[in-house]
């Protein structure tokens, strides 16, 4: 079996040459040997991972009110492309967080900007809005999704296909 | 995010290395500054709330922390206040994240003036984040289309933001040269950064 996923968020073009391909780029050679398109995605995460980036990223909060008040989700959408949205701010540390993840274990989360007064799974169907990809999966932590007695954010993703606990 | 060399978060990271360079009197100045200069968003949340949700032990910690940063107090345990201020979760309020970032500051400015304690000076990220989170909101499509580390680039050059960070880097240059601060300075920089809250209050 051949496996030619690199994580990521479909952001770059990754190409296999053919051995003897010199110092050509992409091009189809002579032979008629073409190299390999390979796309950068992350592979499949289910909710138990995605909860556990958000864990991730909320307990590297430098101040325990960045760490016990605010609420983050991470979602996944259809091409595997990761976001990360807070209910609040991102402090320095769970930036440096997000950057670490991306940087040390190769993945590709994309921070969602906080929009106030919006729970951290409201942000993140906000900035899929619209998208070709739709969000597929959402996990958050540390609490559920909100019911309908709060902004009902369980409910919202219910209606739009949106996997959670 | 860039951090390597230019942008807000190599900005904000120049600011923590030059707290950490400051004597505890100094820094417990300059992050109680900044949790006064916030505390008039997190009132704003607490009448919204109709007063279910206040904290009455900011302005009680916020006078601790100008009485340890003018020398008029030695070094001593905050940990019930700080414990208190740390626990209260702000009411839903459009400003929530503003109230926390207050929170953040005069905890921060408590453990300063704390018995062997000393704040993250990467806390002084709290003092900006107010007008981060409105800007970014105000700036929400260009992240979009732009990614985090263009904005992160760009917004450097934003004149609330220029402002805010020139505040910040002359208190701290100030209050670097010197062991404690007078508290009719502590009064004026209390006044000069309101340039922290995005809003005119």
């Amino acid at each position: 079996m051949w496996d030619l996923t690199i994580p990521g968020n479909n952001d770059h073009d990754f190409y296999v040459l053919p051995a003897d391909s010199g110092p050509s780029y992409y091009l189809v050679d002579k032979e008629g040997v073409t190299a390999i398109l390979v796309h950068n995605q992350n592979p499949y995460c289910d909710i138990s991972r995605l909860k556990g980036f958000a864990k991730q990223i909320r307990e590297a909060g430098l101040s325990s009110q960045a760490r016990n008040q605010r609420v983050f989700a991470v979602g996944q959408d259809s091409m595997g492309n990761l976001t990360a949205a807070s209910s609040d701010g991102w402090d320095v540390g769970q930036r440096d967080m997000l950057k670490t993840l991306n940087e040390n274990l190769h993945f590709g989360i994309r921070r969602v900007p906080s929009i106030t007064d919006y729970d951290a799974e409201e942000n993140l169907m906000e900035d899929n809005r619209g998208s070709l990809t739709p969000l597929q999966r959402v996990g958050t932590d540390p609490q559920l999704p909100c019911g309908p007695d709060e902004r009902d954010c369980a409910g919202q993703m219910d209606r739009l296909g949106i996997e959670h606990e | 995010m860039t951090d390597s060399g230019s942008g807000l978060y190599f900005e904000i990271k120049k600011l923590a290395t030059a707290i950490d360079n400051l004597s505890p009197r100094s820094t417990a100045a300059i992050f109680g500054v900044c949790a006064a200069a916030l505390a008039p968003l997190l009132k704003r949340v607490e009448e919204r709330s109709g007063h279910r949700w206040t904290v009455p032990d900011l302005p009680l910690a916020i006078d601790l922390i100008k009485e340890f940063a003018t020398g008029s107090t030695e070094a001593s345990d905050h940990h019930g206040v700080r414990e208190r201020l740390m626990v209260t979760v702000p009411d839903r309020h459009p400003w929530r994240t503003y109230a926390q970032d207050a929170l953040i500051c005069a905890d921060a400015g408590l453990a300063s003036a704390s018995v062997s304690d000393h704040p993250d000076p990467r806390l002084i990220h709290s003092a900006l984040e107010p007008l981060i989170v409105w800007a970014e909101g105000r700036d929400y499509d260009v992240i979009r289309t732009y990614g985090d580390d263009h904005w992160d680039r760009e917004i450097v050059n934003d004149p609330l933001i220029v402002a805010a960070l020139g505040f910040l880097r002359r208190m701290i240059a100030q209050a670097s040269q010197r062991s404690s601060v007078e508290s009719l300075e502590f009064d004026r920089w209390v006044t000069d950064a309101a340039v922290l809250r995005p809003i005119s209050l």
